[in-house]
């Protein structure tokens, strides 16, 4: 273990932030691997134990990112977590409705733009769903609030955001959940 | 009276100017109609050229609007009819007319359908039928009709298959550049034209390209039915034992359409990874539709008074927000967070209880003592003078200390130093001092941080922490 990034990462994860596997190299907007993720998982065993002796789990169940949730509150606390799952539902159902493959999320190059997020936003069912689901009126600084705050997405050189690898495998899970009910 | 232009000259002007036709034909394909090209589409596309014309040549322009107008086409017989009907709206060139343009840009070849493959299968099936009745004999005039059509549509049938492998090549060349082009350029706010050409291209790949592939494949099973393959081999072997020359034609002509079957393979490659690309897309666009939908629902069932501020319960676990939620748990933030401040005596609950203690006990003297004469506020301004000089000079003393040496343990040299520099010195001034120390940019990165936990004590003070050093600058 490094003490000087595991350091580091306990000020990221005790901030309620997720570690991704890659990250946004904001020089040229290339995807490079993260080195916490890098730290984390070359010593899974220590960093599990580490903060199971605090009180938390590190949840390394969630493919290609890492986070911590307080012992018992798996169920408990679910506020930020729906907000998330939302967010992130409307989000894709707004792009690919829009005619844009989900990917564009994904491409640290192109990501997420304000005029797109604002379409969405003044989309009235979108936005009867967002209501109902804790989000407030202003999508793009929700955005950044439950996506950029917690390291879910990066902003790229454009000012647009790209979402990185746990908002990835959200959209994987949703996904699968969503195609299992078509078949 | 309009001016008259015959039918030769309006053909060349069509050619010379035969942009126009090709995105006539272009949206004729998209709409799939046979022949029938959308008359407004067609006036404003000539309005168009004429309008371009008229810049640098009136003449030419003229020349155009007498050539292109409808009654001269009419007249010339170019097009069939005209139909201004609002649900229409269509004029239909003569067959040849669209073919020509066609054949001049082989992208815009027609490539074959279904039900074009299905007619030529039923054509062949008709002349099998027909062999399968009549002596097979040259002195018998129906037999020699029969085969002489029977070779007249295996002729056909490859120029056919010639022109439709050679559309399919140029439409997939078309639609894949068009793809990898709009990939390539940055990111367009608006619109996604890639999302529709990849539509149109598992359009060409479904329609045209397995349909061909089917059709040419010679171990094609259609369950009741002979494949145009077979057909051809059972007709061989009629021949085969009377006619083994002409047997021989048919199966040169049956090996020659069939060759193509591996060039339409070759396109089906090429296309496969784009249709896969745009059958995955497809794929998330109807899960995720179907996930919203399912959250719209539990949104509207809201609506119903049901809940209370029309939003979802977090307690239903069923919701589509919470079931098979990868980020349950997620901590909140706690931004007062911060990792310098660690509670790790065993006493630390009984300690903080002592320091709120103190604390509201001092606030509360603060309101039961009188207001501070002129005298003590003129103290206490001096005394706050002398800390914050005493202050400056410590900050003074630590910017003196050399940033490019190495330091074994930073806090104990400040400690050293400070000691023997100020008076009255205290504890709390070397904490000040390194604070200061490590804060400088030069140094922050190269802190290392130990292992060893030390101690330093003085005038009943006791001060602990982890040693960190610095290593030595050798770039600066």
């Amino acid at each position: 273990m490094n003490s000087k990034r595991s350091t580091e990462i306990f000020n990221l994860l005790m901030n309620g932030k997720v570690i991704n596997k890659q990250t946004l190299d904001i020089n040229n907007d290339n995807k490079t691997p993260n080195k916490y993720f890098s730290e984390i998982a070359s010593n899974i065993d220590e960093y599990k134990v580490h903060y199971f002796n605090s009180g938390f789990e590190l949840v390394d169940s969630v493919p290609d990112c890492f986070f911590i949730r307080a012992f018992g509150e798996e169920k408990s606390n679910v506020k930020i977590a729906s907000k998330i799952q939302a967010l992130l539902i409307v989000l894709g159902r707004g792009i690919t409705q829009d005619n844009y493959e989900l990917d564009v999320m994904f491409d640290s190059h192109a990501g997420l733009t304000k005029e797109i997020v604002n379409k969405i936003n003044k989309n009235e069912d979108y936005r009867t769903v967002l209501d109902a689901t804790r989000i407030e009126s202003d999508l793009w600084d929700e955005c950044k609030k439950l996506l950029v705050d917690r390291q879910i997405a990066m902003v790229n050189r454009s000012g647009n955001y790209v979402v990185l690898d746990a908002g990835k495998s959200m959209y994987e899970s949703l996904i699968r959940q969503g195609a299992e009910e078509l078949v | 009276m309009a001016t008259k232009i015959d039918a030769g000259k309006c053909i060349e002007l069509f050619i010379k100017y035969k942009n126009l036709m090709f995105t006539l034909i272009d949206e004729m394909d998209q709409s799939e109609a046979n022949y029938g090209v959308n008359l407004h589409l067609y006036t404003s596309e000539c309005r168009k050229l004429i309008k371009l014309l008229e810049k640098n040549d009136s003449t030419e322009a003229k020349r155009i609007s007498y050539a292109f107008d409808l009654t001269n086409l009419q007249h010339n017989g170019l097009i069939v009819g005209v139909d201004k009907n609002h649900s229409s709206n269509k004029i239909t060139f003569q067959t040849f007319f669209i073919d020509l343009f066609r054949h001049l840009d082989n992208k815009r070849v027609k490539s074959l359908s279904n039900s074009d493959y299905e007619t030529i299968r039923i054509d062949f099936l008709a002349l099998l039928e027909k062999f399968k009745t009549i002596p097979l004999s040259n002195d018998n005039a129906e037999f020699t009709e029969t085969y002489e059509t029977l070779t007249q549509k295996l002729t056909d049938t490859l120029v056919l298959i010639k022109r439709n492998t050679d559309s399919l090549d140029g439409s997939a060349k078309r639609l894949s550049e068009f793809i990898d082009k709009v990939d390539n350029n940055s990111f367009n706010a608006n619109s996604n034209p890639a999302i529709q050409k990849l539509e149109e291209l598992a359009n060409l790949y479904e329609r045209k390209v397995i349909p061909s592939i089917e059709f040419l494949n010679p171990n094609q099973l259609i369950e009741g039915n002979n494949t145009f393959v077979r057909i051809i081999r059972e007709i061989e072997d009629l021949f085969a034992d009377k006619f083994p020359k002409l047997a021989t034609y048919i199966q040169y002509r049956h090996t020659a359409i069939s060759s193509y079957h591996k060039d339409i393979k070759e396109i089906q490659r090429t296309l496969l990874s784009y249709y896969k690309r745009h059958k995955r897309s497809r794929d998330v666009f109807n899960a995720l539709e179907n996930v919203f939908n399912n959250l719209k629902k539990e949104t509207y069932q809201l609506h119903d008074g049901k809940m209370i501020h029309n939003q979802i319960p977090l307690s239903d676990l069923n919701s589509v927000i919470i079931k098979g939620n990868l980020l349950k748990g997620l901590k909140s933030f706690s931004n007062s967070f911060s990792s310098k401040i660690a509670w790790n005596n065993e006493y630390a609950v009984a300690d903080l209880k002592e320091l709120v203690r103190v604390h509201k006990e001092k606030l509360n003297q603060d309101v039961s003592e009188p207001k501070q004469s002129s005298k003590v506020k003129n103290d206490d301004l001096k005394n706050k003078r002398l800390k914050k000089q005493r202050q400056l000079k410590i900050i003074e003393l630590i910017n003196g200390l050399d940033t490019n040496l190495a330091y074994f343990d930073v806090f104990d040299s400040i400690h050293s130093l400070l000691a023997t520099s100020i008076d009255n010195y205290e504890l709390i001034d070397a904490i000040h001092g390194y604070r200061n120390f490590i804060a400088k940019e030069k140094v922050k990165n190269r802190l290392i941080q130990s292992q060893d936990k030390k101690v330093v004590k003085l005038s009943g003070y006791k001060h602990q922490y982890w040693r960190r050093s610095l290593q030595e600058n050798k770039t600066g």
